[in-house]
């Protein structure tokens, strides 16, 4: 009889013990830490949060041989592709000198007009058509010369006209490609800095 | 006394349980400090890597698509330039020479001697590069010269 009494009175205990413990623990997880963290379970979810952004930096430090390696392989090329293919908001600038270069060769320059572009995944082509007149040894020596602009061109819709036997007229669509950079797949994926970015507001 | 040890027991338990609980919070701020820490500086090493990788995407983008259209463009201009030679070495007046990138060429010029025409148009034929060739039409004009077109393909580089 008196077993049994104690053990209803247990039982009694642990259903105001059990509640009254776990209202404390919800309590404490509410207590204020700091003034970025609202409360314990707040930080705990940031404190996860950070590992996570841990791991994912690690992940690429640990790549920093392979970067280093690559990155030597192609840094010699570096200045010559920057020109080659300039960036599609450099094209202006392209325009520009292109048609100094053209100016520069003992011919009439008649027109330079740009037309449309065409696009590709990561990279364009801008046509830019051409009229440009004067003696043909001249006409000849610019088009063997085009070829060396420090820009990756290709030509089409070349005529060439002989008007007399000192002047000939060339027409000719050009084509200047460019890279796109916002299309380039990157190379290694960019860890998410919350953290950090919380930590500095 | 058995009752009274066991209330303490469960008493330093009870408390002990407390404390730690109320520690967590503290605990937990501690470590998110050092973890933080440990990020920024972590951050500061792989900044430079990001920005490399960046570089080294855009370079290599560059460095494929100048492979990719170095073997599949087609140097219309050379055979701008190489039909200008021939014409000069068989003695051909040209008048317009047009050209694509598809692969189309168009000659259209004259001589005096039929001859030297048919002699062009086999250096063209002849021409590696140049797939086929064919004089479209011919005329005879009111000073005895010939106007001539040839319609030509080609395919390849010429090296």
């Amino acid at each position: 009889m008196n077993t049994l009494k104690t053990r209803s009175r247990k039982i009694r205990m642990s259903f105001i013990l059990v509640p009254a413990l776990a209202l404390v623990f919800l309590a404490i997880s509410q207590i204020p830490v700091s003034d970025h963290y609202h409360s314990a379970r707040g930080a705990w979810e940031q404190l996860n949060q950070a590992r996570k952004e841990k791991e994912s930096y690690l992940a690429v430090k640990d790549k920093s041989e392979l970067l280093r390696a690559e990155w030597a392989r192609l840094s010699c090329e570096e200045k010559r592709l920057k020109t080659l293919f300039p960036l599609e908001n450099e094209l202006p600038f392209v325009l520009v000198d292109l048609e100094k270069t053209i100016k520069k060769y003992p011919l009439n320059l008649q027109h330079m007009r740009t037309g449309g572009k065409t696009e590709h995944h990561s990279y364009g082509a801008l046509v830019i058509a051409l009229t440009v007149s004067g003696n043909p040894s001249g006409i000849d020596y610019f088009l063997k010369r085009l070829m060396d602009l420090p820009y990756f061109i290709t030509l089409d819709n070349i005529t060439w006209t002989y008007k007399t036997s000192d002047e000939a007229v060339l027409d000719l669509e050009l084509e200047l490609y460019y890279i796109d950079p916002d299309r380039i797949e990157p190379l290694i994926d960019r860890p998410d800095v919350n953290i950090l970015h919380d930590q500095t507001n | 006394m058995i009752k009274a040890f066991l209330g303490l027991f469960c008493f330093l338990i009870l408390t002990s349980i407390f404390y730690a609980a109320a520690a967590l919070p503290g605990y937990i701020h501690r470590q998110l400090e050092t973890e933080t820490a440990f990020l920024g500086a972590l951050k500061n090493e792989v900044e430079p890597l990001l920005e490399m990788a960046d570089q080294i995407a855009l370079l290599k983008a560059k460095y494929d698509l100048e492979q990719q259209l170095l073997s599949s463009t087609k140097p219309v201009h050379d055979y701008i330039l190489l039909v200008q030679e021939l014409a000069v070495s068989r003695r051909v007046s040209l008048e317009t020479i047009t050209a694509d990138k598809e692969g189309n060429l168009i000659i259209n010029g004259h001589s005096r001697v039929m001859k030297e025409i048919a002699s062009f148009n086999s250096a063209l034929e002849k021409t590696p590069g140049i797939t086929s060739a064919r004089v479209k039409s011919l005329n005879l004009n009111s000073d005895n010269s010939y106007t001539f077109e040839i319609e030509a393909t080609w395919i390849k580089h010429l090296d």
